[in-house]
């Protein structure tokens, strides 16, 4: 009876045991995709959010509050996003597109990230993703002078260009159509 | 007992009446941004936000766009979800991509009706969404520098000519 309750005892603590190692475990990575930032154009960040643990998470709640409102604008996408449940080996993409309103030097700093490995517990875990780090932010006139075509550049050089060539042009225009006049006299 | 019979008919005509309206009056409204640009993304991007008026969903949303199933973000404050992938530029050609919505029992039956080598056009999805596509503006084809130094060598060439048959 007593090996019994023994056994018992200690398939119950296996059970137990077994139940505290599955544990959800987010990871996050953040990225910047764009290839220039530039002042009033689309920075497009992407978040994904990997549960590498052996159990689902509960509750996730991705926030970034490294946009703020003053220095950024939201163009699509939430900075606040929340999913119930993210399973084990599971992943998720999110995605946020922001545009800033000055240029300068500014430092992407990490996204947080909070989550229950166990529904209905008020134990909350935080974790934060990647930074993607101090980045540079251009001005949009730097940026127009270097990428941007330059049509009404090229236009001005073409019409500075014009009475260089049609003066020549037409001088010879009138002595080809002499010349052509007086051979067909001949 | 033919009471009761009668009850239970009227009762279950009710409830069906009340499932099709709920049906009816959640609809959905979204909107959609995907880049446009290949300095602002070296990856296509696409979001769609959406809102369902009239009946919530409850539990998780699927979102099936292609072979791809994604779990739409909810926003914590408001009612609206978001659905966003990337894909590479090449992979992301313009046009109109389909994302359907499916709740966790009608993705489970999808996924079910999949690998059972069943049709998954039995399974409707709660609602579908379309976002068009212009697809990525990857730079001009020739650049400017280059349409002038053509003109220019176009135009040296032409005085050229016309010099040497007058000196000839």
């Amino acid at each position: 009876m007593h090996s019994l309750a023994l056994l018992a005892l200690l398939i119950g603590s296996s059970v137990i045991t077994a139940q505290d190692d599955v544990s959800a475990n987010l990871l996050v990575s953040k990225t910047i995709l764009n290839k220039y930032v530039v002042q009033h154009k689309d920075i497009t960040v992407e978040y994904n959010i990997y549960n590498v643990g052996d159990g689902p998470a509960h509750n996730v709640l991705l926030r970034d509050a490294t946009f703020p409102p003053s220095d950024f604008k939201v163009i699509a996408g939430m900075p606040e996003a929340k999913w119930d449940v993210i399973a084990a080996g599971a992943n998720v993409t999110h995605a946020l597109v922001v545009e800033p309103h000055r240029p300068g030097y500014f430092n992407f700093s990490s996204a947080d990230i909070t989550y229950k490995t166990i529904e209905n517990t008020d134990e909350v875990q935080i974790g934060y993703s990647s930074a993607p780090g101090e980045g540079a932010i251009y001005g949009l006139e730097d940026y127009e002078r270097v990428f941007s075509p330059h049509i009404a550049d090229w236009a001005v050089i073409a019409l500075m260009t014009v009475p260089t060539l049609a003066f020549p042009y037409f001088l010879w225009l009138k002595s080809h159509k002499q010349y052509s006049g007086k051979s067909k006299r001949s | 007992m033919n009471t009761y019979k009668m009850n239970s008919s009227l009762y279950s005509l009710a409830l069906c009446a009340a499932l099709i309206s709920v049906i009816a009056a959640s609809s959905v409204t979204s909107s959609s941004y995907t880049t446009s640009d290949d300095a602002s993304s070296r990856r296509t991007l696409f979001i769609s936000t959406f809102e369902f008026t009239g009946e919530q969903p409850r539990g998780t949303l699927y979102a099936v766009v292609g072979d791809k199933s994604l779990i739409a973000a909810k926003n914590p404050e408001t009612k609206s979800f978001q659905v966003s992938w990337s894909e590479e530029h090449k992979l992301a050609g313009a046009g109109t991509y389909t994302v359907q919505l499916y709740s966790e029992e009608g993705h489970a039956a999808l996924r079910k009706a999949k690998r059972d080598g069943q049709s998954a056009e039995d399974v409707k999805p709660l609602a579908t969404l379309s976002i068009d596509h212009n697809g990525v503006y990857q730079g001009p084809w020739l650049s400017s520098e280059t349409v002038a130094s053509i003109a220019a060598v176009v135009l040296m060439y032409f005085a050229y000519t016309k010099k040497c048959s007058i000196l000839a």
